[in-house]
Protein backbone atom coordinates (compact mmCIF):
# COMPACT_ATOMS: atom_id res chain seq x y z
CA UNK A 1 0.00 0.00 0.00
CA UNK A 2 1.63 3.63 -1.02
CA UNK A 3 0.56 6.70 0.65
CA UNK A 4 -1.89 7.86 -2.39
CA UNK A 5 -3.67 4.81 -1.75
CA UNK A 6 -3.57 5.53 2.19
CA UNK A 7 -4.53 8.75 1.61
CA UNK A 8 -7.41 7.78 -0.25
CA UNK A 9 -8.34 5.16 2.28
CA UNK A 10 -8.29 6.83 5.22
CA UNK A 11 -10.21 10.10 3.68
CA UNK A 12 -12.93 7.56 2.38
CA UNK A 13 -12.99 6.00 6.00
CA UNK A 14 -13.20 9.89 7.58
CA UNK A 15 -15.47 11.46 4.47
CA UNK A 16 -13.17 14.10 4.22
CA UNK A 17 -10.77 15.34 1.24
CA UNK A 18 -7.41 13.88 0.20
CA UNK A 19 -6.27 17.22 0.80
CA UNK A 20 -6.97 17.54 4.19
CA UNK A 21 -5.49 14.02 4.74
CA UNK A 22 -2.95 14.61 3.10
CA UNK A 23 -2.45 18.20 5.53
CA UNK A 24 -3.29 16.11 8.34
CA UNK A 25 -0.11 13.02 7.57
CA UNK A 26 1.88 16.17 7.37
CA UNK A 27 1.66 17.87 10.33
CA UNK A 28 1.88 13.98 11.94
CA UNK A 29 5.07 13.42 10.24
CA UNK A 30 6.39 17.42 11.67
CA UNK A 31 4.95 16.54 15.17
CA UNK A 32 7.53 12.88 14.84
CA UNK A 33 10.02 14.91 13.21
CA UNK A 34 10.19 17.61 15.96
CA UNK A 35 9.41 15.11 19.02
CA UNK A 36 11.75 12.93 17.73
CA UNK A 37 14.35 15.26 17.37
CA UNK A 38 14.28 15.77 20.74
CA UNK A 39 14.39 12.20 22.15
CA UNK A 40 11.21 11.71 22.86
CA UNK A 41 9.26 8.98 22.21
CA UNK A 42 5.78 8.79 20.76
CA UNK A 43 3.31 6.29 21.54
CA UNK A 44 0.19 4.97 19.55
CA UNK A 45 -1.82 2.69 21.21
CA UNK A 46 -2.46 -0.36 19.66
CA UNK A 47 0.12 0.28 17.21
CA UNK A 48 3.24 0.97 18.47
CA UNK A 49 5.74 3.31 20.11
CA UNK A 50 8.32 5.49 18.20
CA UNK A 51 11.32 5.71 19.91
CA UNK A 52 14.24 7.37 18.87
CA UNK A 53 17.84 5.86 20.42
CA UNK A 54 21.32 7.06 20.40
CA UNK A 55 24.08 4.78 18.95
CA UNK A 56 27.44 5.40 20.24
CA UNK A 57 30.50 5.88 18.11
CA UNK A 58 32.59 2.82 17.15
CA UNK A 59 35.50 1.86 15.74
CA UNK A 60 34.75 -0.58 12.68
CA UNK A 61 36.90 -1.90 9.57
CA UNK A 62 36.14 -1.74 6.24
CA UNK A 63 36.10 -5.36 5.14
CA UNK A 64 37.32 -4.18 1.20
CA UNK A 65 40.11 -1.57 1.85
CA UNK A 66 41.15 -3.50 5.50
CA UNK A 67 40.99 0.21 7.06
CA UNK A 68 39.70 1.39 10.64
CA UNK A 69 37.39 3.91 10.50
CA UNK A 70 35.54 5.87 13.32
CA UNK A 71 31.56 5.75 12.70
CA UNK A 72 30.61 8.96 14.17
CA UNK A 73 27.41 8.67 17.11
CA UNK A 74 24.27 9.13 16.31
CA UNK A 75 20.59 8.66 17.07
CA UNK A 76 18.44 6.55 14.54
CA UNK A 77 14.99 6.24 15.10
CA UNK A 78 13.27 3.04 16.21
CA UNK A 79 9.65 1.47 15.92
CA UNK A 80 8.52 -1.08 18.30
CA UNK A 81 5.37 -2.87 17.95
CA UNK A 82 2.41 -3.10 20.17
CA UNK A 83 1.50 -6.08 21.63
CA UNK A 84 -1.71 -6.14 20.36
CA UNK A 85 -1.02 -5.63 17.18
CA UNK A 86 2.06 -8.30 17.56
CA UNK A 87 -0.24 -10.75 18.41
CA UNK A 88 -2.36 -10.01 15.41
CA UNK A 89 0.22 -10.39 13.18
CA UNK A 90 1.68 -13.65 14.50
CA UNK A 91 -2.00 -15.10 13.09
CA UNK A 92 -2.40 -13.42 10.00
CA UNK A 93 -1.43 -14.49 6.80
CA UNK A 94 2.06 -12.53 6.49
CA UNK A 95 4.70 -11.12 4.13
CA UNK A 96 3.98 -14.05 1.58
CA UNK A 97 3.48 -11.03 -0.99
CA UNK A 98 6.33 -8.24 -0.04
CA UNK B 1 13.16 14.89 26.03
CA UNK B 2 13.16 11.43 27.01
CA UNK B 3 9.70 11.80 27.55
CA UNK B 4 6.71 9.51 26.44
CA UNK B 5 4.27 11.47 24.35
CA UNK B 6 0.95 9.63 25.10
CA UNK B 7 -1.83 10.01 22.33
CA UNK B 8 -3.83 13.00 23.94
CA UNK B 9 -0.73 14.66 23.73
CA UNK B 10 -0.26 13.42 20.03
CA UNK B 11 -3.70 15.03 19.36
CA UNK B 12 -2.97 18.42 20.71
CA UNK B 13 0.15 18.41 18.98
CA UNK B 14 -1.50 18.07 16.02
CA UNK B 15 -3.97 19.90 16.21
CA UNK B 16 -2.20 23.12 17.24
CA UNK B 17 -0.16 22.25 14.21
CA UNK B 18 -3.15 22.12 11.87
CA UNK B 19 -5.20 24.61 13.75
CA UNK B 20 -7.94 22.07 13.06
CA UNK B 21 -10.55 20.77 16.18
CA UNK B 22 -8.76 17.91 18.65
CA UNK B 23 -11.49 15.47 17.37
CA UNK B 24 -10.79 15.47 13.83
CA UNK B 25 -6.86 14.93 14.56
CA UNK B 26 -8.18 12.20 17.17
CA UNK B 27 -9.92 10.19 14.36
CA UNK B 28 -7.66 10.97 11.45
CA UNK B 29 -4.76 9.42 13.90
CA UNK B 30 -7.32 6.03 14.77
CA UNK B 31 -8.50 5.54 11.18
CA UNK B 32 -4.54 6.15 9.76
CA UNK B 33 -3.24 3.79 12.30
CA UNK B 34 -5.82 1.46 12.35
CA UNK B 35 -5.75 1.11 8.38
CA UNK B 36 -1.64 0.52 8.67
CA UNK B 37 -2.50 -1.83 10.94
CA UNK B 38 -5.04 -3.98 8.94
CA UNK B 39 -3.20 -3.62 5.58
CA UNK B 40 0.25 -5.04 7.65
CA UNK B 41 -2.40 -7.83 9.59
CA UNK B 42 -3.08 -8.38 5.36
CA UNK B 43 1.06 -9.11 4.48
CA UNK B 44 1.06 -5.61 2.93
CA UNK B 45 3.60 -3.26 3.06
CA UNK B 46 2.84 0.24 3.93
CA UNK B 47 4.94 3.50 3.09
CA UNK B 48 4.01 6.90 4.87
CA UNK B 49 5.55 9.74 3.25
CA UNK B 50 7.24 12.06 5.38
CA UNK B 51 6.99 9.04 8.10
CA UNK B 52 8.44 6.04 6.40
CA UNK B 53 7.76 2.48 5.63
CA UNK B 54 6.14 -0.45 7.19
CA UNK B 55 7.02 -4.01 6.25
CA UNK B 56 6.13 -7.50 7.01
CA UNK B 57 8.62 -9.80 7.13
CA UNK B 58 8.07 -13.25 8.20
CA UNK B 59 10.46 -14.92 10.19
CA UNK B 60 10.92 -18.81 9.91
CA UNK B 61 10.52 -21.12 12.85
CA UNK B 62 13.73 -21.80 15.05
CA UNK B 63 15.46 -23.08 17.45
CA UNK B 64 16.41 -20.89 20.55
CA UNK B 65 18.32 -21.93 23.49
CA UNK B 66 16.52 -20.80 26.95
CA UNK B 67 19.44 -18.83 28.36
CA UNK B 68 17.98 -19.64 32.10
CA UNK B 69 17.81 -23.67 31.80
CA UNK B 70 19.97 -23.85 28.76
CA UNK B 71 17.27 -26.27 26.88
CA UNK B 72 17.14 -25.70 23.10
CA UNK B 73 13.27 -24.42 22.54
CA UNK B 74 11.77 -24.28 18.82
CA UNK B 75 10.27 -20.49 17.92
CA UNK B 76 7.70 -20.95 15.84
CA UNK B 77 7.42 -18.91 12.14
CA UNK B 78 5.64 -15.74 12.90
CA UNK B 79 5.93 -12.18 11.23
CA UNK B 80 7.51 -9.43 12.62
CA UNK B 81 7.34 -5.48 11.58
CA UNK B 82 10.03 -3.62 10.50
CA UNK B 83 9.95 0.33 10.48
CA UNK B 84 12.23 1.78 7.85
CA UNK B 85 12.25 5.94 8.70
CA UNK B 86 11.71 8.26 5.53
CA UNK B 87 15.23 9.68 5.00
CA UNK B 88 13.49 13.74 5.95
CA UNK B 89 12.41 12.10 9.68
CA UNK B 90 15.73 10.41 10.17
CA UNK B 91 17.93 13.34 8.95
CA UNK B 92 15.49 15.28 11.06
CA UNK B 93 15.72 13.13 14.40
CA UNK B 94 20.20 12.76 13.80
CA UNK B 95 20.12 16.60 12.93
CA UNK B 96 22.22 17.05 16.10
CA UNK B 97 25.23 14.68 14.90
CA UNK B 98 24.86 15.46 11.50
CA UNK B 99 27.70 17.58 11.17
CA UNK B 100 29.68 14.62 12.01
CA UNK B 101 31.37 12.21 9.18
CA UNK B 102 33.38 9.28 9.17
CA UNK B 103 37.11 9.29 10.24
CA UNK B 104 39.83 6.91 8.49
CA UNK B 105 42.11 5.87 11.24
CA UNK B 106 45.34 6.42 10.94
CA UNK B 107 47.72 3.23 11.02
CA UNK B 108 49.57 4.95 13.84
CA UNK B 109 46.75 5.32 15.87
CA UNK B 110 46.27 1.88 17.90
CA UNK B 111 43.60 -0.15 19.81
CA UNK B 112 45.29 1.02 23.53
CA UNK B 113 45.74 4.61 22.25
CA UNK B 114 41.87 4.33 21.72
CA UNK B 115 41.48 2.25 24.99
CA UNK B 116 43.55 4.78 27.00
CA UNK B 117 41.39 7.70 25.55
CA UNK B 118 38.06 5.53 27.21
CA UNK B 119 39.36 5.27 29.98
CA UNK B 120 40.85 8.90 30.52
CA UNK B 121 37.60 10.62 29.44
CA UNK B 122 35.23 8.15 31.01
CA UNK B 123 36.91 8.66 34.29
CA UNK B 124 37.34 12.35 34.79
CA UNK B 125 34.47 13.43 32.90
CA UNK B 126 31.48 13.08 35.48
CA UNK B 127 32.84 15.97 37.54
CA UNK B 128 33.38 17.70 34.55
CA UNK B 129 30.26 17.25 33.20
CA UNK B 130 28.57 18.99 36.38
CA UNK B 131 30.92 21.64 36.78
CA UNK B 132 30.46 22.48 32.55
CA UNK B 133 26.48 22.06 33.45
CA UNK B 134 26.92 24.69 36.46
CA UNK B 135 29.23 26.88 34.64
CA UNK B 136 27.06 27.04 31.53
CA UNK B 137 23.60 27.12 33.17
CA UNK B 138 22.35 31.14 33.53
CA UNK B 139 23.76 31.36 30.28
CA UNK B 140 21.27 29.53 27.72
CA UNK B 141 22.56 30.17 24.16
CA UNK B 142 22.38 27.89 21.67
CA UNK B 143 25.52 28.41 20.82
CA UNK B 144 27.38 27.59 23.76
CA UNK B 145 26.17 24.18 23.68
CA UNK B 146 27.13 23.90 20.50
CA UNK B 147 30.37 24.96 21.36
CA UNK B 148 30.26 22.15 24.15
CA UNK B 149 29.47 19.56 21.62
CA UNK B 150 32.06 20.68 19.16
CA UNK B 151 34.47 20.83 21.97
CA UNK B 152 33.81 17.32 22.71
CA UNK B 153 33.21 15.96 19.55
CA UNK B 154 37.09 15.39 19.92
CA UNK B 155 37.56 13.39 22.97
CA UNK B 156 36.82 10.04 21.83
CA UNK B 157 38.75 10.20 18.63
CA UNK B 158 41.70 11.69 20.34
CA UNK B 159 42.99 14.16 22.56
CA UNK B 160 43.02 17.60 22.50
CA UNK B 161 45.87 19.34 20.91
CA UNK B 162 47.34 21.84 23.27
CA UNK B 163 46.81 24.92 20.76
CA UNK B 164 43.96 24.77 20.26
CA UNK B 165 42.40 27.44 21.69
CA UNK B 166 45.28 29.37 19.69
CA UNK B 167 44.45 27.60 16.62
CA UNK B 168 41.07 28.36 17.29
CA UNK B 169 41.24 32.07 18.13
CA UNK B 170 42.39 33.86 14.29
CA UNK B 171 40.04 32.29 12.39
CA UNK B 172 36.74 33.88 12.30
CA UNK B 173 34.70 30.56 12.36
CA UNK B 174 36.31 27.20 11.91
CA UNK B 175 34.73 24.91 10.21
CA UNK B 176 33.80 21.79 12.46
CA UNK B 177 35.00 19.65 9.79
CA UNK B 178 38.27 20.97 9.96
CA UNK B 179 38.74 20.14 13.83
CA UNK B 180 37.88 16.42 12.90
CA UNK B 181 40.31 16.02 10.31
CA UNK B 182 43.03 17.91 12.60
CA UNK B 183 41.81 15.24 15.16
CA UNK B 184 43.02 11.64 14.22
CA UNK B 185 47.00 12.56 13.83
CA UNK B 186 48.83 10.75 16.05
CA UNK B 187 51.92 13.34 16.86
CA UNK B 188 49.23 14.76 18.85
CA UNK B 189 50.08 15.10 22.28
CA UNK B 190 47.81 12.54 24.24
CA UNK B 191 45.28 14.65 26.65
CA UNK B 192 44.84 17.82 26.88
CA UNK B 193 44.48 19.09 30.54
CA UNK B 194 41.26 18.70 31.43
CA UNK B 195 40.87 21.64 33.47
CA UNK B 196 41.37 24.22 30.63
CA UNK B 197 37.87 23.15 29.69
CA UNK B 198 35.69 25.37 30.53
CA UNK B 199 38.05 28.72 30.17
CA UNK B 200 38.49 27.26 26.52
CA UNK B 201 34.50 26.86 26.29
CA UNK B 202 34.11 30.56 26.55
CA UNK B 203 36.64 31.28 24.14
CA UNK B 204 35.36 28.81 21.22
CA UNK B 205 31.99 29.51 22.06
CA UNK B 206 32.02 32.84 20.05
CA UNK B 207 33.22 31.04 16.51
CA UNK B 208 31.16 28.33 16.60
CA UNK B 209 28.25 29.82 17.61
CA UNK B 210 28.55 31.90 13.96
CA UNK B 211 28.77 27.73 12.72
CA UNK B 212 26.20 26.84 14.32
CA UNK B 213 24.26 29.98 13.28
CA UNK B 214 25.19 29.14 9.81
CA UNK B 215 24.13 25.57 9.69
CA UNK B 216 21.27 26.63 10.92
CA UNK B 217 19.98 28.88 8.10
CA UNK B 218 21.60 25.87 5.52
CA UNK B 219 18.71 23.55 7.01
CA UNK B 220 15.83 25.43 6.17
CA UNK B 221 13.66 22.60 8.28
CA UNK B 222 11.13 23.23 10.89
CA UNK B 223 13.25 22.13 13.44
CA UNK B 224 13.02 24.37 16.87
CA UNK B 225 16.70 25.92 17.25
CA UNK B 226 16.20 25.06 20.72
CA UNK B 227 16.59 21.24 19.52
CA UNK B 228 20.08 21.19 18.18
CA UNK B 229 21.55 22.33 21.71
CA UNK B 230 19.77 20.39 23.79
CA UNK B 231 19.81 16.50 22.17
CA UNK B 232 23.45 17.52 21.52
CA UNK B 233 24.40 17.84 25.22
CA UNK B 234 24.54 13.91 26.06
CA UNK B 235 26.82 13.53 23.91
CA UNK B 236 29.12 16.24 24.95
CA UNK B 237 30.16 14.36 28.16
CA UNK B 238 30.16 10.55 26.79
CA UNK B 239 27.10 10.16 29.52
CA UNK B 240 24.32 8.12 28.30
CA UNK B 241 21.63 9.64 26.55
CA UNK B 242 19.57 9.77 28.96
CA UNK B 243 21.65 11.69 31.13
CA UNK B 244 20.10 12.87 34.20
CA UNK B 245 20.39 17.23 33.54
CA UNK B 246 17.68 18.47 31.52
CA UNK B 247 18.86 22.41 30.28
CA UNK B 248 16.34 23.04 27.76
CA UNK B 249 13.76 21.81 28.99
CA UNK B 250 11.01 22.58 26.87
CA UNK B 251 8.54 23.70 28.72
CA UNK B 252 5.36 21.67 29.56
CA UNK B 253 2.86 21.88 27.42
CA UNK B 254 -0.21 21.87 28.87
CA UNK B 255 -3.26 19.71 27.74
CA UNK B 256 -5.72 21.48 27.23
CA UNK B 257 -9.26 19.70 27.45
CA UNK B 258 -11.66 20.88 25.20
CA UNK B 259 -14.39 19.62 26.99
CA UNK B 260 -16.50 22.54 25.21
CA UNK B 261 -19.21 21.89 23.71
CA UNK B 262 -18.78 23.05 20.19
CA UNK B 263 -15.60 20.68 19.64
CA UNK B 264 -17.21 17.74 20.13
CA UNK B 265 -20.03 18.51 17.71
CA UNK B 266 -18.75 17.17 14.85
CA UNK B 267 -18.31 19.39 11.64
CA UNK B 268 -20.66 19.11 9.28
CA UNK B 269 -18.47 17.63 6.33
CA UNK B 270 -17.39 14.84 9.16
CA UNK B 271 -20.77 13.94 10.85
CA UNK B 272 -21.70 10.51 10.10
CA UNK B 273 -25.23 10.40 8.76
CA UNK B 274 -27.41 7.66 10.41
CA UNK B 275 -26.92 5.03 7.71
CA UNK B 276 -30.74 3.81 5.29
CA UNK B 277 -30.72 0.62 7.66
CA UNK B 278 -30.80 2.53 10.53
CA UNK B 279 -33.22 4.91 9.69
CA UNK B 280 -35.53 1.91 8.74
CA UNK B 281 -34.72 0.09 12.23
CA UNK B 282 -35.66 3.49 13.90
CA UNK B 283 -38.90 2.88 11.73
CA UNK B 284 -39.83 -0.86 12.47
CA UNK B 285 -41.82 -0.53 15.68
CA UNK B 286 -44.26 1.54 13.52
CA UNK B 287 -44.70 -1.45 11.26
CA UNK B 288 -44.07 -4.63 13.01
CA UNK B 289 -48.37 -4.01 14.21
CA UNK B 290 -48.22 -4.08 10.33
CA UNK B 291 -46.38 -6.94 9.51
CA UNK B 292 -47.93 -9.14 12.39
CA UNK B 293 -51.29 -8.11 10.95
CA UNK B 294 -50.43 -9.65 8.05
CA UNK B 295 -48.65 -12.51 9.11
CA UNK B 296 -51.44 -13.27 10.95
CA UNK B 297 -53.73 -13.02 7.60
CA UNK B 298 -51.33 -15.01 5.46
CA UNK B 299 -51.36 -17.96 8.21
CA UNK B 300 -54.99 -17.73 8.47
CA UNK B 301 -55.04 -18.07 4.42
CA UNK B 302 -53.21 -21.03 4.48
CA UNK B 303 -54.56 -22.88 6.93
CA UNK B 304 -57.84 -22.13 4.78
CA UNK B 305 -55.87 -23.34 1.40
CA UNK B 306 -54.61 -26.29 3.64
CA UNK B 307 -58.23 -27.23 4.71
CA UNK B 308 -59.13 -26.99 1.48
CA UNK B 309 -56.22 -29.07 0.02
CA UNK B 310 -56.33 -30.06 -3.56
CA UNK B 311 -54.83 -27.77 -6.54
CA UNK B 312 -53.74 -24.71 -4.73
CA UNK B 313 -51.29 -26.17 -2.43
CA UNK B 314 -47.84 -25.75 -4.10
CA UNK B 315 -48.90 -22.37 -4.43
CA UNK B 316 -49.82 -22.34 -0.19
CA UNK B 317 -46.31 -23.98 0.05
CA UNK B 318 -44.60 -21.28 -1.61
CA UNK B 319 -46.31 -18.41 0.62
CA UNK B 320 -45.40 -20.40 3.59
CA UNK B 321 -41.89 -20.61 3.62
CA UNK B 322 -42.02 -16.72 2.60
CA UNK B 323 -44.28 -15.71 5.54
CA UNK B 324 -42.08 -18.51 7.71
CA UNK B 325 -38.69 -16.24 7.11
CA UNK B 326 -41.13 -12.85 7.34
CA UNK B 327 -42.26 -14.06 10.78
CA UNK B 328 -38.38 -15.90 11.93
CA UNK B 329 -37.03 -11.77 11.06
CA UNK B 330 -39.74 -10.15 12.86
CA UNK B 331 -39.14 -12.29 16.08
CA UNK B 332 -34.84 -11.22 15.88
CA UNK B 333 -36.13 -7.77 14.83
CA UNK B 334 -38.69 -7.69 18.40
CA UNK B 335 -36.08 -8.30 20.89
CA UNK B 336 -32.80 -6.58 19.32
CA UNK B 337 -31.78 -3.16 20.44
CA UNK B 338 -29.46 -1.02 18.55
CA UNK B 339 -27.02 1.81 19.51
CA UNK B 340 -24.67 3.73 17.34
CA UNK B 341 -21.06 4.65 18.01
CA UNK B 342 -19.70 7.51 18.40
CA UNK B 343 -16.46 9.18 18.90
CA UNK B 344 -18.00 9.32 22.72
CA UNK B 345 -19.87 6.58 22.85
CA UNK B 346 -17.60 3.57 22.63
CA UNK B 347 -18.40 -0.28 23.23
CA UNK B 348 -17.73 0.16 27.25
CA UNK B 349 -20.23 3.04 27.47
CA UNK B 350 -22.89 0.99 25.67
CA UNK B 351 -21.96 -1.94 27.84
CA UNK B 352 -21.91 0.15 31.03
CA UNK B 353 -25.39 2.09 29.89
CA UNK B 354 -27.05 -1.25 29.13
CA UNK B 355 -25.73 -3.63 31.69
CA UNK B 356 -24.42 -1.84 34.33
CA UNK B 357 -20.83 -2.39 33.84
CA UNK B 358 -18.05 -2.16 31.62
CA UNK B 359 -17.03 -5.41 31.22
CA UNK B 360 -19.76 -6.79 29.36
CA UNK B 361 -18.38 -4.80 26.32
CA UNK B 362 -17.62 -8.11 24.87
CA UNK B 363 -20.51 -9.10 24.66
CA UNK B 364 -21.35 -6.33 22.17
CA UNK B 365 -18.38 -7.52 20.42
CA UNK B 366 -19.23 -10.79 20.16
CA UNK B 367 -22.58 -9.98 18.94
CA UNK B 368 -21.24 -7.48 15.99
CA UNK B 369 -18.51 -9.29 14.82
CA UNK B 370 -18.54 -8.99 11.46
CA UNK B 371 -18.98 -5.55 11.79
CA UNK B 372 -16.23 -4.75 14.72
CA UNK B 373 -12.60 -5.78 13.26
CA UNK B 374 -11.15 -3.79 16.54
CA UNK B 375 -12.84 -3.60 19.12
CA UNK B 376 -10.48 -0.82 20.37
CA UNK B 377 -11.31 1.37 17.03
CA UNK B 378 -14.85 0.95 15.91
CA UNK B 379 -15.67 3.60 13.33
CA UNK B 380 -17.98 6.06 14.87
CA UNK B 381 -21.33 5.36 13.22
CA UNK B 382 -21.02 1.83 13.23
CA UNK B 383 -24.36 0.90 14.65
CA UNK B 384 -23.95 -2.10 16.82
CA UNK B 385 -26.96 -4.84 18.00
CA UNK B 386 -27.30 -4.72 21.79
CA UNK B 387 -27.58 -8.84 23.18
CA UNK B 388 -30.53 -9.07 25.43
CA UNK B 389 -28.86 -9.69 28.82
CA UNK B 390 -30.01 -13.17 28.92
CA UNK B 391 -28.60 -14.48 26.21
CA UNK B 392 -25.14 -14.41 27.05
CA UNK B 393 -26.02 -14.46 31.20
CA UNK B 394 -24.83 -11.04 31.99
CA UNK B 395 -25.71 -9.59 35.32
CA UNK B 396 -24.00 -6.96 36.92
CA UNK B 397 -24.65 -8.59 40.73
CA UNK B 398 -23.56 -11.66 39.74
CA UNK B 399 -20.11 -12.01 40.67
CA UNK B 400 -19.36 -14.62 38.67
CA UNK B 401 -20.82 -13.51 35.38
CA UNK B 402 -18.54 -10.10 35.69
CA UNK B 403 -15.39 -12.21 36.25
CA UNK B 404 -16.43 -14.16 33.15
CA UNK B 405 -17.17 -11.45 31.24
CA UNK B 406 -13.66 -9.80 32.54
CA UNK B 407 -11.67 -13.15 31.74
CA UNK B 408 -12.95 -12.55 28.19
CA UNK B 409 -12.07 -9.33 27.52
CA UNK B 410 -8.37 -10.08 28.71
CA UNK B 411 -7.88 -13.00 26.07
CA UNK B 412 -9.30 -10.51 23.73
CA UNK B 413 -7.03 -7.80 24.42
CA UNK B 414 -4.29 -9.65 24.67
Amino acid sequence: MDNKKLVETVAANMGRSTEDVDKLLEALAGVLRTRCGELDCVYVPGFGTFEPKKRNERVMINPSTGKRMLVPPKIALGFKVSRILKSKLKSSKGGADS
Amino acid sequence: MNGKITFVELVDLMSKATSSAPLVCDLFLRELFGTVSQALINGESVKIKGVGTFKIVPVKSHKAMNVATGKSTEIGAYNKVTFTPDKSLADAVNQPFAQFETVILDDAVTDDDLAKIDKESAAPEPVMAHEADRTEEPAIQPGAAMADAADDADIPAAPLPDDLPEMLEPAPAPSLDDLIEEVPMPEMEPAAPRETHPVKKSETAAPTKETAAEEKHDEKRPQPAMATPVASKPMLVGRPIDGPKVKHAPEPEPIEEHVDDHFYRPEPRNAYKPTAEQLARQKAPDRRWLWAVLAALAVGLIVWLFARGGGSSEAGANEETVVQADTVVEAVDQDVTTDTITSKVVLTTLAEKYYGSQWFWVYIYEENKDIITDPNNVRPGTAVVIPPAEKYGIDVNDRASLKKAQRRSWELLR
